[in-house]
């Protein structure tokens, strides 16, 4: 399927913009990053501890904005058409499970209880993994960002008759019901979010979104303010077709 | 003292790698574009080359694709060191004969010194 062709000409224009503006800010957020961390290495010299902190301060802004310019990137990808789509057969267990390992350390210190049903006899399902992963990512990360301290997280992956569906269900702070139709639209952030909590790029949701849309699966969720969230996808067993992907634009 | 020969055309990427490289122990000579970058290979003879792939006038590209028709290059070390993130991209740059590829926002300069240190001893 060749997303390039559905989409409406101006549409398609604005991410091309994004994607050559994202570019461009990649060149300096990398030399801050470099430089904050030639500055913390205390190679230069040992900093006091205002200026540390500072340093500190400059470096997660950084972090921060590097991380959104990445999102936007991918999602640039995606929405031009430019991704590549190289579906392979993929044992959807395992891949969640290395997702989990990068996690491992979050989960701790959060104290938090993974609860794993991971179907057995899943069929091996043919889709790019490097598009699922980063699904997962996103879905995993919110249910640890958004959990309170020694909350659950539970995570489905079966076969239900002929598509593939996987939820992960956090016990966290939930969504308001008057939100609940904003939840997938890009810079949504729920308003029971506290201030000064941890934020994100407001696009995480929306990238998993398009990378089940691209996929022909499903997405949805549950969700009940105070108690908790589960976000769901579906993928047709049959897995998703291929596409040859672009060299980046900037080129 | 072993040589790095740094091909980028961003001046303060340049100068964070001069810093950080030349404090680890290496010998430095900096290239603003790949047509710099052929003439200071013959000159500088380095161990390792750190080449970045979008930059103006002859590109990282084009230059890989010259110094692996160089007979006395074709094992040379070459750490492609890009914020082209594409998949196409990786793959064209490995094909051209890179050693290895990373996503310059992706790592901190510390990666980058192991990982020139994992490619010296192979």
């Amino acid at each position: 399927m060749n997303s390039k062709a559905k989409k409406p000409k101006t549409e398609r224009m604005e991410w091309e913009f994004i994607s050559l503006a994202s570019h461009q800010m990649r060149t300096p957020l990398s030399a801050v990053k470099w430089f904050t961390e030639i500055l913390l290495s205390g190679d230069l010299g040992k900093l006091n501890t205002e200026q540390r902190d500072f340093v500190e301060m400059i470096s997660s802004s950084n972090a921060r904005m590097i991380h959104l310019i990445d999102v936007l990137l991918k999602l640039s990808r995606i929405e031009t058409g430019r991704v590549t789509i190289d579906p392979r057969p993929t044992d959807l267990s395992k891949l969640f499970q290395d997702v989990i390992f990068e996690f491992e350390n979050q989960i701790k210190m959060k104290k938090l209880k993974l609860k794993l049903k991971l179907s057995q006899d899943l069929p091996k399902i043919k889709i790019d993994s490097t598009l699922f992963h980063e699904a997962y990512v996103n879905l995993i990360s919110n249910s640890i960002k958004f959990n309170r301290i020694g909350g659950k997280i539970e995570v489905v992956i079966t076969r239900k008759g002929n598509e593939v569906f996987s939820s992960v269900t956090d016990a966290g702070c939930g969504i308001p019901r008057a939100e609940q139709h904003k939840v997938f639209q890009r810079f949504f952030r729920a308003k029971n979010v506290g201030a000064g909590s941890e934020e994100g790029s407001g696009l995480g949701l929306y990238l998993v979104k398009r990378i089940i849309d691209i996929a022909g699966g499903r997405i949805g969720f549950e969700s009940q303010e105070g108690k908790g969230s589960t976000f769901w996808f579906t993928l047709p067993i049959s897995g998703q077709k291929p596409k040859k992907g672009e060299v980046s634009l900037v080129r | 003292m072993k040589k790095v020969l740094i091909v980028e055309d961003d001046k303060f990427i340049a100068s964070a790698y001069k810093t950080k490289l030349r404090k680890v122990g290496y010998e430095i000579k900096l290239a603003y574009d790949g047509e710099e970058g052929l003439v200071a290979l013959e000159k500088f003879k380095p161990d390792i080359i750190i080449l970045d792939l979008v930059m103006p006038n002859k590109d990282g590209f084009q230059m890989l694709k010259e110094l692996r028709g160089i007979p006395k290059w074709q094992k040379l070390p070459v750490l492609a060191v890009s914020n082209l993130g594409q998949r196409e991209d990786i793959e064209q740059a490995l094909r051209l004969g890179a050693t290895d590829y990373i996503v310059k926002t992706d790592v901190s300069l510390a990666d980058i010194v192991n990982k020139i240190e994992s490619l010296l001893q192979k």
